[in-house]
């Protein structure tokens, strides 16, 4: 009798319910496969998306797209060598193993997927206004459609993933696109987010991805692959989108005039929230200037330091120049072989200057992506490419709010000159001067000419630094990529 | 310091109150029988003397004393297992030396622990070995895990570091897991801990060494399968000390001891004159290289200007280090009579470390009790409660923690007494004051543990037994941070803004296991015992980590004072449910057979993968049973043995399987949106890592059992590797969590004990053992391409793992010398920028050009061709003698601190030999540093990882040594045993390597775990520990 009562209840133990006991449920985090189930959740993973590409301009995209044009160097401080690779971008002396270059690729494919991911998922999602999900489709593909627009000019060819990667067989995509292959993919994205995106928000949700975002990043495309009649149909349209120039060319930059009238992209921080400063100055100011800038113990980045070149580049009365660079004077400067060009100052960008700052490494700015005076020079340039139209009516608003005489009367290749040097000091420092630089083909001549001007003040160059051949208007493909999608390199790589 | 003796002696004064409260319960009665009992070897603990034809009586202690209090003219019986038992008239109180003689059996009668049960080993079919806890008794250890070094076959121990709390790295024939932990499973009186050893901080130093009775370790799948998806990587099998009958027994033992760091291995560094002169130079041959001209005294800063006035400056390393005290008391009490037994202990164990400002000290309390309340029912509990304190955080690294790279020139503390803050010369980092910052800066953890068990088991039949246990390990720790506003960061002179951090973690741990055990013998010879059981476990962590910045200043130093706190808790849970079977069949002790199953079911799996089974099979025969054998006098044993089973790894996350939706927030208009991303690819498909092992053995015992050998080989293979396996970025993730690939190990142990000498008064016997291991990979990830792991400090990956190669190979760039001049930089492929002076390396893909880590080649492997460990015990009169030497040949490693030591940017204090660095073609140096000069990429492909960094490991390491005397009982009243030693831990490391040579990356800098071998980062200093002690039983 003991003896079966005792397998009895053996045996209930085994026959417990074991179903449940397996199933645990994580706490802090969600599952993919109980989210991206609600309007709330889609919307989510939307500001998602936009927090993404938050990161690419506090990380070092500005060191491939402006410091590796003649814009700015770096300041060599000879007791900190750890950013060796960084300095090898502005030297054109990388390898396919650099670091940082490998770091902007992750960034932009990762903000890739989380995108391909909310257009994946939300397909099957029930809104109760329709209209909403199709503008949260917008907003995404618009960001789709920039990060693809970066690495297609960084890269050249490179894998083109559309949809999201859910399973470790599907990360393999083995082949590249062809530039052709990836620029169609972005000039739909940009056309679908144009037609469903809204002029304008209320005022909770500047920042927001709009229509003229849509048609200025579709209008640089056309720009980009000299399509200049397409380029000007589009960029007109966003002259009829209620933008103007703000009068002070500095208020464009300054935290306390976020999203004016001018803005038509920006990246969007705020030094107050806990997860949302930027931080640029601390990269970009002077080295030993950091107690003199910020109040700070310590050395502040010492990056994307303004060249004698772009220094000199502002015409005399351009009152850009004192809004966008400023001169650190200082004893210890003594120390940087930068500060001879400047008679012993070390310049700085200015733009992203504003202080007081509160706290070490956060401040305020944020970062304009598409601005209406750059819709307006690529207009004129479109204009002037195509030879239908008046293109003064768009460059010399601008140089007028520069306080400089308007144009006219040139000739074509006069006025070309005369629009790209006004994108290049307009537009200086906003991660455009590289794209500019090979839009245009002029980026091996002028790069050259800007390496023999470095070596010759700057005798801590080695002669290696600055040879310019074509292949290396292309990064190199990052070798861990290369490697493992079996993927071709880039040429001369 | 004498304030920190009066704090130790208020405690022992504590101690022996509570211990007289405690032993108040107990009375006596008429004459004192007592004694020393001993064999041919010296005295034997544990035998068990008792009154014959009762229950009544006691055992002897480690010095093999006994006393007992007996009616007048009783006869006492002498029993120990493998001796032959003698009896003894107790006819006054008198002392007496009792000689027991082992008889021909021997060690096979002895009682040999297995998962869920235990064994006579000579029925044992699996690799099996005990560690014999008198082999390191009285050695200064914190953790039970530190006692496995060179004990056993096959079990690999490295001390890789110092650190008070900390502890070894322990790993079961070769590499098991790549992907998933390799530390083994630690089963604590039947209950399989969730936590292992680890170096850092270790959960292991919870429990007290000296509560352990034995240790038993797993080895083959035949015994660990009854372990299923835990037992890959091994199991150690603890079994803590528990009450005997008789009349109840005191020990207390104490030992102190001096702990110090041995002159080898420390950092050779320049001192203040030597790199003032390596700065003058350097910047001597920039001015000659750049500007083309002789440097002027103006062109060297002041303070190079003159080395030889500067003397040997200030040695970082010396200042934070020092000599450091240890102390460990220890008290139990054990008793009962046949129905109720029971044992308990206190100890204390404080060590400081021998770098500033850490240590380690922990309180610990066992008591259990086991009741047999009828004849068919017994009942057992035990509990033991820990409370442990670790102080300093500092891992030893020299770069982290500044004492490695700091300048040498300026002095600790100014003119006035304090602290000289801001460490810098010209040109180089400023960094803060090592000695400051490890004093300065407060980082304490606090762990409360508390394990406890209790179990039940009813008789149902005869042979036929139920048992059910309820296990709970809970632990609650915390810990706090801060950063004084004093301390200057790095390159940041002045007060830096405080900053502090509060942590906590608390885990819950819970099993209940339910097992029917059958027994049964037949007339003609066959044995028959089964095992069927169900178990669940499941356990819940709770953290939480808040990190506060901007203190407005030092005075108070908790969060509260924060202007900004940030952080978050957490919560994970992980359960699995189980069914085990074992059956061990034996006819007429010949045959023998063990067959186990285990089924598991874990949370942490897929849902698609979730259940695994984990069967294995093992055979034994004991030839020298047979007739054939029986009368070859000279043969005691000879056994062969053979098994083949699966075991499983469940060590990943505990929801690696999830596609993780985490938090990334951003702004509209400076309000907050909250967004979501998916930070991780999910594989619904994850599974078991699978280990599938074939062993053979023998066990070879001969001339009256005083010469027993063991030998093992067996053939692992690791299938379904839980491997991190890289994804190309392009998909937006950077690796997933799969199960590929197959490593296979391979590998022969051998042990041998030998009794060499016994004699009445003296003997000598020895222990040696040698492990050989090899392991290969077979397939890897989704394709044959080699794996790259690790981070060298440029960015370059330090390993590689090829299919039919070992794990984790050492990778770099292979020197062939140094561009002597132009001719050779023509001649030979180069990078841009070369100069004269630059390392030359091998031109690996031969396409021209040095690129990293195109140019990279096999610099190393980090496995030993054997390992081995050897321990000798005399006796002489009283006297005993041990010493235990482990070692290891044919391993090698990268001293990967050259990141640092070799950086001649001149930014870091460098190692001496930089001094004989090329110069110019008529001053080469050695040929083996290159010059200061050029582009910084020559002097960072000399400080990333290359041939000249990899070194040989080969070494012989006196572990321990130990000196003991058993002061007779005769000479000392009332005590019934006394006992004092001396002992010398880490005596002696005989090695060429300039480091630890069983250091281990366990700061994982630039990354960790099993495919990063061989990968020397430095390490906390392992310090030779010199101690006395004595241990009293009353």
């Amino acid at each position: 009798m003991k003896i079966r009562l005792f397998i009895l209840l053996f045996l209930l133990a085994f026959t417990m319910s074991c179903k449940d006991f397996l199933e645990v449920k994580p706490h802090s985090f969600s599952s993919d496969a109980n989210y991206y189930q609600t309007e709330g959740q889609v919307l989510r993973a939307v500001n998602g998306v936009y927090a993404s590409v938050q990161e690419l301009f506090t990380n070092d995209f500005w060191a491939l797209t402006e410091m590796r044009a003649d814009n700015t160097n770096y300041q060599f401080d000879e007791s900190d060598r750890g950013a060796q690779q960084r300095e090898e971008i502005d030297e054109f002396l990388i390898t396919s193993t650099n670091n940082y270059v490998a770091t902007m690729w992750n960034l932009l494919y990762r903000n890739i997927q989380q995108a391909n991911v909310v257009i994946g998922r939300s397909q099957d999602v029930e809104f109760a206004d329709s209209e909403l999900k199709n503008r949260y489709l917008a907003e995404v593909k618009f960001l789709r459609a920039q990060q693809y627009f970066y690495l297609v000019r960084l890269f050249g060819s490179v894998p083109l993933v559309v949809e999201e990667v859910s399973g470790p067989t599907e990360a393999f995509t083995g082949t590249k696109a062809s530039v052709e292959e990836v620029y169609a993919q972005i000039i739909q994205d940009a056309q679908e987010a144009a037609a469903a995106l809204p002029v304008s928000y209320s005022a909770n949700e500047l920042g927001r991805a709009t229509k003229g975002a849509a048609l200025t990043l579709l209008g640089e495309v056309f720009m980009t692959r000299k399509e200049f009649s397409k380029a000007a149909a589009t960029l007109k349209e966003v002259t009829q989108l209620n933008y103007s120039l703000v009068a002070d060319y500095a208020d464009n930059f300054d935290p306390a005039r976020k999203n004016n009238v001018e803005s038509i992209f920006a990246i969007q921080f705020d030094a107050g929230l806990q997860s949302e400063p930027s931080n640029f100055i601390f990269m970009f100011g002077p080295r030993n200037a950091k107690a003199q800038l910020t109040g700070f113990n310590g050395n502040l980045g010492g990056s994307n330091i303004p060249t004698p070149s772009i220094v000199s580049a502002y015409q005399t009365g351009d009152l850009r120049k004192e809004a966008s660079i400023q001169f650190f004077v200082d004893p210890s400067n003594a120390n940087f072989e930068e500060s001879k060009a400047f008679d012993g100052a070390i310049p700085f960008i200015k733009k992203f200057y504003h202080p007081p700052f509160l706290e070490d490494g956060r401040s305020n700015e944020n970062w304009p992506v598409y601005r209406y005076s750059h819709v307006l020079l690529m207009l004129a340039e479109a204009l002037n490419e195509t030879g239908e139209g008046d293109p003064y009516q768009y460059i010399n608003p601008v140089r007028e709010r520069a306080g400089l005489q308007p144009l006219s009367g040139l000739g074509q290749t006069a006025l070309r000159d005369a629009i790209q040097h006004e994108l290049r000091v307009e537009l200086a420092f906003e991660n455009h001067r590289w794209f500019q630089l090979l839009r245009t083909g002029l980026a091996i001549e002028v790069m050259t000419e800007h390496g023999k001007q470095e070596k010759q003040r700057l005798q801590r160059l080695s002669s290696a630094s600055y040879e310019i051949s074509p292949h290396k208007l292309l990064f190199p493909i990052p070798e861990r990529e290369v490697r493992l999608n079996k993927i071709e390199q880039n040429p001369g790589w | 310091m004498k304030h920190f003796y009066l704090l130790q002696f208020k405690r022992i004064l504590l101690f022996i109150c509570l211990f007289s409260i405690w032993s108040l319960g107990f009375s006596q009665e008429t004459v004192t029988f007592s004694g020393v009992v001993s064999d041919a070897s010296g005295p034997l603990t544990g035998v068990s003397v008792l009154i014959k034809d009762t229950n009544q009586g006691t055992s002897t202690n480690q010095a093999g004393e006994f006393s007992l209090t007996v009616p007048k003219g009783a006869v006492v019986l002498f029993r120990y297992v493998g001796y032959t038992p003698k009896e003894l008239t107790a006819s006054s109180s008198t002392m007496v030396h009792v000689l027991l003689e082992q008889d021909e059996t021997s060690s096979l009668d002895e009682v040999v622990i297995v998962g869920y049960g235990s064994q006579q080993a000579r029925d044992v079919t699996g690799s099996i070995s005990t560690v014999k806890m008198a082999n390191i008794e009285d050695q200064a250890l914190a953790s039970p895990d530190q006692a496995l070094a060179g004990q056993v076959a096959g079990v690999n121990v490295s001390t890789s570091n110092g650190i008070p709390g900390g502890g070894p790295k322990i790993q079961i024939r070769g590499i098991g897991a790549i992907g998933a932990g390799s530390e083994p499973l630690y089963v604590i009186d039947g209950f399989p801990i969730p936590s292992s050893s680890s170096e850092q901080s270790n959960p292991m130093a919870s429990i007290n060494p000296s509560d352990i009775e034995t240790m038993t370790l797993l080895k083959d799948a035949s015994a660990t399968a009854i372990y299923g998806s835990r037992g890959a990587n091994g199991v150690v099998m603890i079994t803590t000390k528990r009450g005997s009958s008789g009349k109840p027994q005191v020990k207390l033992s104490l030992s102190s001891g001096v702990q110090a760091i041995p002159q080898k291995g420390r950092p050779n560094l320049m001192n203040g004159q030597e790199f003032a002169q390596f700065r003058k130079e350097a910047i001597m041959d920039r001015i000659l290289f750049e500007e083309g001209r002789e440097a002027t005294l103006e062109d060297i800063p002041e303070v190079y200007r003159y080395p030889e006035l500067i003397g040997k400056g200030t040695n970082w390393f010396e200042e934070v280090t020092r000599t450091a005290p240890m102390t460990d008391l220890n008290l139990s009490i054990m008793g009962g009579n046949e129905k109720l037994k029971s044992y308990s202990s206190l100890g204390y164990f404080n060590q400081q470390g021998v770098m500033l400002n850490t240590g380690f000290e922990r309180f610990t309390i066992r008591t259990n009790m086991d009741a047999e309340l009828t004849d068919r029912l017994q009942v057992g509990v035990n509990l033991s409660p820990t409370y442990s304190k670790v102080s300093g955080g500092v891992r030893g690294q020299g770069r982290d923690e500044f004492f490695d790279i700091a300048s040498p020139i300026p002095s600790v503390y100014n003119p006035d007494g304090s602290y000289n803050a801001y460490i810098e010369s010209p040109g180089t980092f400023g960094n803060p004051n090592p000695v400051m910052l490890l004093k300065e800066r407060v980082d304490k953890t606090s762990r409360m543990r508390i394990l406890t068990n209790a179990f039940a088991q009813y008789e149902i039949l005869d042979g036929l037994k139920f048992k059910t246990s309820f296990n709970v390990d809970f632990q609650d720790g915390s810990s706090e941070y801060f950063r004084p506003s004093t301390l200057p960061n790095q390159n940041a002179p002045g007060p830096s803004v405080p900053s502090g951090s509060y942590g906590r973690a608390k885990y819950l741990n819970w099993l209940n296991e339910n097992t029917l055990n059958y027994d049964y013998s037949s007339s003609n010879g066959h044995t028959f015992s089964g095992l069927l059981g169900f178990t669940v476990q499941s356990q819940r962590n709770r953290s939480a980590n808040f990190n506060g910045s901007q203190f407005p200043d030092d005075d108070i130093q908790t969060l509260n004072a924060a202007a900004r706190i940030t952080g978050g808790t957490d919560i994970s849970d992980w359960s699995l449910m189980s069914y085990l079977a074992r059956v061990n069949y034996s006819y007429l002790s010949k045959y023998l057979v063990t067959a186990t199953v285990r089924t598991d079911g874990s949370s942490r799996f897929g849902a698609d993968n979730r259940w695994g089974t984990f069967p294995s099979l093992a055979l034994g025969w004991r030839a020298s049973q047979e007739g054939f054998l029986q009368n070859t006098e000279w043969i005691n044993e000879l056994k062969l043995r053979a098994s083949y089973g699966f075991t499983g790894n469940f060590n990943i996350g505990n929801y690696s399987y999830m596609s993780n939706i985490g938090t990334r927030d951003y702004l509209f208009n400076g309000t907050l949106a909250s967004g979501r991303v998916m930070n991780t690819l999910g594989n619904p498909t994850l599974g078991w890592e699978k280990m599938r092992e074939f062993n053979v053995g023998v066990d070879f015992a001969i001339f009256n059992n005083r010469v027993n050998f063991t030998a093992d080989y067996y053939k692992r293979n690791t299938r379904d590797l839980l491997l991190n396996v890289e994804i190309p970025s392009s998909s937006g993730f950077g690796s997933v969590t799969e199960n590929r690939g197959d490593v296979m190990n391979r590998g022969l142990e051998l042990g041998l004990t030998t009794l060499n000498i016994s004699r009445d008064e003296f003997s000598w016997s020895t222990n040696l053992n040698i492990s050989f291991n090899k392991n290969k990979v077979l397939a890897l990830g989704r394709s044959s391409d080699p794996i790259y792991s690790g981070q060298s400090s440029e960015g370059n990956p330090t390993n590689i793992t090829k299919i039919g190669s070992p794990v984790g190979l050492i990778f770099g760039y292979v020197y062939e010398g140094i561009y002597q001049n132009q001719a050779d930089l023509d001649r030979y492929p180069n990078f841009p920028g070369a100069i004269p002076g630059n390392m030359r390396f091998k031109d690996v893909n031969q396409d021209g050009e040095i690129t990293p880590f195109q140019d990279f080649d096999v610099i190393g492997n980090p496995y030993p061709d054997f390992t081995w460990g050897i321990t000798n015990s005399f006796n002489f009169k009283n006297f005993d003698l041990r010493f235990l030497i482990v070692g290891s040949v044919g391993g090698e490693k990268a001293h990967a601190t050259n990141d640092y030591t070799g950086n001649i940017d001149g930014v870091f204090n460098v190692r001496k030999d930089i001094a004989n660095r090329w110069r110019s073609e008529s001053q080469p140096g050695n040929g083996l540093v290159p010059t200061t000069n050029g582009t910084g990429r020559g002097r960072v492909m000399y400080r990333d990882i290359h041939s000249l960094t990899v070194q040989k490991t080969d070494y012989a390491w006196v572990k321990n040594i130990t000196i003991g005397y058993t002061v007779p009982t005769a000479t000392t009243g009332f005590i019934r045993g006394l006992r004092v030693y001396g002992s010398i831990q880490n005596a002696l490391l005989i090695t060429n390597y300039s480091g630890n040579p069983e250091s281990t990356n366990y700061m994982g800098k630039g990354g960790s775990g099993a495919l990063v071998p061989g990968i020397d980062y430095s390490s906390y200093p392992v310090p030779r520990i010199f101690t006395l002690g004595t241990n009293f039983t009353f």
